[in-house]
């Protein structure tokens, strides 16, 4: 089949890009299509979604040469986890600021969770193996799991067996108690997804966190030096030098589909139409599927199953503007990643509100910080914050929920609610709206066990190859999901490649 | 005095064991701390006239298997299935289960059309899922980590019937083992009333809530048993649910057992790594190379063997095995039928369990207040008056109400689960009812609270969880009671585990039990017939 390119990337963000760089550096002619004026997604923009991008994959960064193209790591970063007026430190396995049998517990729990996650990580860099009838290849992929989770040796075999399933709540419960520490865990665990520390599955979730975190070794992470930009400038520049097109402003209305239910090109929102017989998709399951293809190429079991993948986010990302800091941060703080959660019982309440559709009364909150013109500015991630929340999202709700945000803040860093000039709120359907994201879910899905490896985004279609043929899903709604790993770009790339337009 | 096996605990798990046992021709002893066999499937007198379920209080999980094995209708066991239900909401509005297919599709498309045909993908869903898992019930779970041939062929048979399932079916297995029942729920049925319905079965016994992942399994926990074949089906076993362990003990008597009551176990007496028999708390010792442990993992192992005897592993284990008591109950002897304003004239779901609920949420909240330390402000009940069926539990025209409620904390926020407390508690829940049935309190002639501790101190489950620990996939399977433990075979040679604590886990099944009588005559050189489906 003859077309104006070999592949068509649908959405510029970062898994859209790693794709086009590795189909491109494979020698394909490649075109990404990004509807908005500029690429990158939620790592673009003057204060990007994603404040603290960490963890592109190493395998991607050295398969496209990233470091060639300027990417560099920042020292690994500590997370602060505040409490009332108490603040422990965490950095890889050593916490600070607690009894030192409390430390001792703590690194024995991380040690363990970088053991376990470690196991599942060889999971994370390829295609999911299908339940059967995959084929020999699939086959092998399940039995290296299955070897890699008996290579952990007995005692950590049972214990990882036991715990997989289970939640946070519990895991911290056991080896740590409650409070500031269970709390930098259990935020790892919840953060992004719509589940609280004491629902089943979040060990897995903080076991996948701990998996994708990068450079910095399990569980801690880095950040590139230049923030979300450089992960974007990198990978445009990588794409680039393979001869990969990057159009923006380029939004795409559908994706063409011939008379045998192949997909074999794109109609862009101008009426312009580009062909290619791999059409790659970066945007969320739903909206591939439903908006671009269409559920008429869709049998109705796959409708169903699209139609019920949970995908409500609940983070809202609140920018707020300091004159000064308060005594208890200081600008080093700032380059690390600080938790304002007090402990796992708050998260938990937090939680609560959420699963009706409410604000709650005191969000948990994740925070980084960056130096302005005129003083300060610190990017909280603030949930639970439901994207379907009643009444709908209005000014008055995002005043709610910044001033609520803010006395939670207030209660952990006595002091920062003072110094506080002004706010912004994105709620999560600020980001639906914005970025097409479905549910304004950062990982175009929940991270839950029913969602995760051969069922992501649902099974039969979760090796990347969507149910029309020349389809793929590249984005974080395919596996491995979420985060900056950019591993489902370089995957379905992978599978893409493989299949070679004709399959 | 030396026996072959003695078993500790007369609940319905350990006359199983001791029934299988006795049949085998093992010696066999069965020793209760209270002074009448039982333990959570009893029939009490508590009000002259009559006769309460006072903890479980419906039947349907018990084995088949068992019931043909031990012979139990001899003895007199006869379930009588209660054929419908209902959902009351604050509307006035109500949700009529039936076990009659056309009155159940009439019913479902008075609320929601479009039910009538999502009911039936549901209720097929759940059926495949019931016929994965019963095969499993009967069998002594594999250790995963163990290279031993049993538990690999055991592994490997598990993973043929999931891999025979198709593809499709796997996917839909993994979900349905992990999602929530609300999840689930949504896929299929749109009228909140239906799912409010059919949602309480996910979460009774249970310290989640509808909302948590793992609930859907726990729905399957409640629908995997059967009344005379009809899966899913419930009823009441006539003269209570102490006439299944009654049956149980006749028959293991008739079998040549002996049960001596009135005085609990002091400890597991140990020699050199292997049981040797039993201390009872007044003072005699009774000897036997087996000994075979009806209570939970903690009073088992915790309460009543020296710590020196276990491994400190294994200790650890079974210290983090979680309890958290979430149900209580309330047990009504009413002067007479109470009226239901919503119910039409002659309703026949009065007959079955009643609940009184708008939504899924309304559960969820429930959930939330007792994460917080309380109970529900507005509780879960399931409600039911069994005396319409079997009126040999109350004096002619009078009436006895069994309310399980869900949920309550073992350990209140504020204050001890004293009469005051309790009193509180009986009042919240009487309030909800009356709302939808006026004249049901001025009807009480008695009532006995229990709350999950007065649960642990009667019958001996610890925090009060019904099910001898909670049914989370960390406690399911390979996984119960501890990791590597889950063949009903404890660190100590000689000492099983029969209750509830172990795989399948918990309901008045009888699985733990026959499972564990399984393994002690394997260990003893001796085959066993559990029943011809096992």
């Amino acid at each position: 089949m003859s077309g104006d390119f070999d592949a068509i990337v649908i959405g510029a963000g970062h898994n859209g890009l790693v794709a086009a760089a590795r189909l491109a550096k494979e020698g394909k002619r490649v075109v990404v299509l990004e509807a908005a004026p500029e690429v990158g997604g939620l790592l673009g923009g003057a204060d990007p979604v994603a404040a603290m991008p960490f963890g592109i994959h190493p395998k991607i960064a050295s398969g496209l040469g990233l470091s060639r193209h300027g990417l560099r790591y920042g020292a690994p970063m500590k997370t602060l986890s505040f409490g009332g007026g108490e603040r422990v430190e965490i950095d890889g396995s050593v916490a600070r600021g607690v009894s030192p049998e409390m430390a001792a517990n703590f690194a024995e729990l991380h040690r363990k969770l970088a053991r376990y996650s470690g196991a599942l990580a060889k999971m994370l860099a390829k295609a999911p193996p299908r339940f059967r009838d995959g084929g020999l290849g699939d086959m092998l992929s399940m039995a290296q799991l299955g070897l890699s989770i008996r290579g952990l040796g007995k005692t950590d075999m049972r214990d990882m067996l036991r715990i997989i399933l289970s939640n946070v709540w519990d895991l911290c419960e056991d080896e740590i108690g409650d409070g500031p520490l269970a709390a930098a865990l259990a935020m790892d665990a919840t953060l992004g997804g719509a589940m609280g520390p004491r629902s089943p599955g979040t060990v897995l979730t903080l076991l996948y966190r701990f998996a994708s975190t990068g450079s910095g070794g399990a569980g801690q992470r880095s950040t590139p030096i230049g923030g979300a930009a450089a992960v974007v400038s990198t990978l445009t520049k990588a794409a680039e030098a393979s001869g990969a097109a990057i159009r923006t402003s380029s939004p795409v209305a559908r994706i063409l589909v011939d008379d045998s239910d192949r997909a074999v090109g794109v109609a862009l929102e101008n009426g312009t139409e580009l062909r290619a017989p791999l059409i790659l998709s970066n945007a969320t399951p739903r909206r591939t599927l439903f908006d671009l293809l269409g559920p008429q190429h869709l049998n109705a079991e796959d409708v169903a199953r699209l139609r019920h993948m949970a995908t409500n986010g609940m983070v809202a990302r609140i920018d707020l503007d300091l004159a000064e800091l308060p005594d208890g941060l200081s600008e080093a703080d700032l380059g690390h990643r600080i938790v304002v959660a007090q402990d796992m019982r708050r998260i938990e309440r937090a939680f609560n509100a959420a699963k009706y559709g409410e604000l709650p009364e005191a969000p948990a909150v994740e925070l980084t910080g960056r130096k302005t013109d005129t003083g300060w500015r610190l990017a909280a991630l603030a949930q639970f914050a439901p994207c379907n929340l009643k009444g709908g999202w209005s000014k008055p709700k995002k005043d709610k929920l910044a001033k609520a945000t803010i006395k939670a803040m207030e209660a952990a860093i006595p002091g920062v609610g003072g110094k506080i000039t002004g706010w912004e709120v994105r709620s999560p359907a600020d980001l639906e709206a914005t970025y097409g994201l479905t549910g304004g879910h950062w990982h175009h899905g929940e991270l839950r066990i029913d969602q995760m490896l051969m069922m992501r985004p649902f099974a039969g279609a979760a090796q990347y190859r969507m149910p029309v043929a020349g389809l793929y899903l590249c984005g974080a709604g395919a596996h491995p999901g979420g985060d900056i790993s950019g591993l489902p770009g370089w995957n379905a790339a992978g599978q893409a490649i493989k299949d070679g337009g004709a399959q | 005095m030396k026996y072959d096996a003695i078993i500790v605990g007369a609940g319905h798990n350990g006359l199983t064991t001791a029934g299988f046992l006795a049949r085998a021709g093992l010696k066999t002893l069965v020793i209760e701390k209270n002074d009448y066999v039982g333990g959570a499937a009893v029939s009490r007198e508590l009000q002259p006239g009559w006769t309460y379920s006072n903890c479980s209080y419906v039947c349907s999980l018990l084995r088949p298997e068992i019931i043909r094995a031990l012979d139990l209708p001899k003895y007199g066991l006869q379930v009588i299935p209660y054929e419908s239900g209902a959902t009351f909401d604050s509307k006035g509005n109500y949700f009529n289960y039936s076990s009659d297919h056309d009155a159940l599709r009439r019913e479902l498309i008075r609320n929601n059309p479009e039910d009538a045909d999502g009911y039936e993908r549901y209720a097929r869903a759940v059926m495949r899922q019931c016929k994965f898992i019963k095969p499993l019930l009967m069998r002594t779970a594999p250790d995963p980590t163990s290279f031993n041939p049993r538990d690999i062929s055991e592994l490997l048979y598990i993973g043929k019937r999931f891999y025979d399932l198709g593809e499709r079916e796997m996917a839909e297995t993994v979900r349905f083992w992990t999602m929530s029942i609300a999840e689930f729920l949504d896929q299929y049925i749109k009228s909140d009333i239906v799912k409010a319905h059919i949602a309480g079965s996910g979460i009774i016994g249970t310290g989640l809530g509808p909302y948590s992942p793992g609930t859907a399994y726990v729905l399957l926990h409640h629908y995997m048993g059967e009344v005379d074949g009809s899966i899913g089906a419930w009823g009441f076993s006539r003269g209570g649910m102490g006439s299944i362990t009654k049956a149980m003990a006749l028959s293991f008597q008739d079998a040549g057992g002996e049960i001596r009551t009135g005085s609990g176990l002091d400890q597991f007496i140990v020699k050199n790594g292997c049981v040797v028999g039993v201390a009872l708390e007044n003072g005699d010792e009774f000897y036997a190379d087996t000994v075979v442990s009806g209570m939970d993992v903690r009073r088992t192992f915790i309460e009543h063997t020296e710590e020196k005897e276990l491994p400190g592993e294994f200790i650890k284990g079974v210290k983090r095995y979680r309890f958290r008591g979430s149900s209580g109950k309330l047990n009504i002897a009413l002067d007479g039928m109470p009226t239901f304003t919503a119910a039409p004239k002659g309703a026949k779901f009065l007959k079955g369990d009643l609940h009184f609920l708008d939504d899924m949420a309304e559960i969820e909240r429930a959930y939330d207040d007792w994460k917080e330390g309380r109970w529900s402000a507005s509780p879960y009940v399931d409600f039911l008056i069994p005396t319409q069926i079997d009126p040999t539990m109350a004096p002619p025209g009078k009436h006895y109400a069994t309310i399980f409620v869900q949920y309550a904390p073992y350990e209140l926020a504020d204050g001890e689960w004293d009469d005051a407390n309790r009193e509180a508690f009986a009042k919240t829940v009487i309030d909800k009812i009356s709302r939808h049935s006026p004249d049901f309190a001025d009807l009480i002639v008695h009532k006995e609270v229990r709350s999950p501790a007065d649960i642990e101190r009667e019958v001996g489950l610890t925090e009060g969880n019904i099910f001898q620990g909670e049914l989370t996939f960390d406690q399911l399977l390979f996984n119960r009671p501890v990791p590597g433990y889950a063949q009903y075979r404890s660190p100590i040679k000689g000492l099983y585990m029969c209750g509830s604590s172990s795989h399948p886990g918990g309901g008045v099944m009888g699985a733990p039990g026959a499972n564990a009588a399984r393994e002690v005559l394997l260990d003893l050189g001796k085959k066993i017939d559990l029943g011809a489906a096992a």
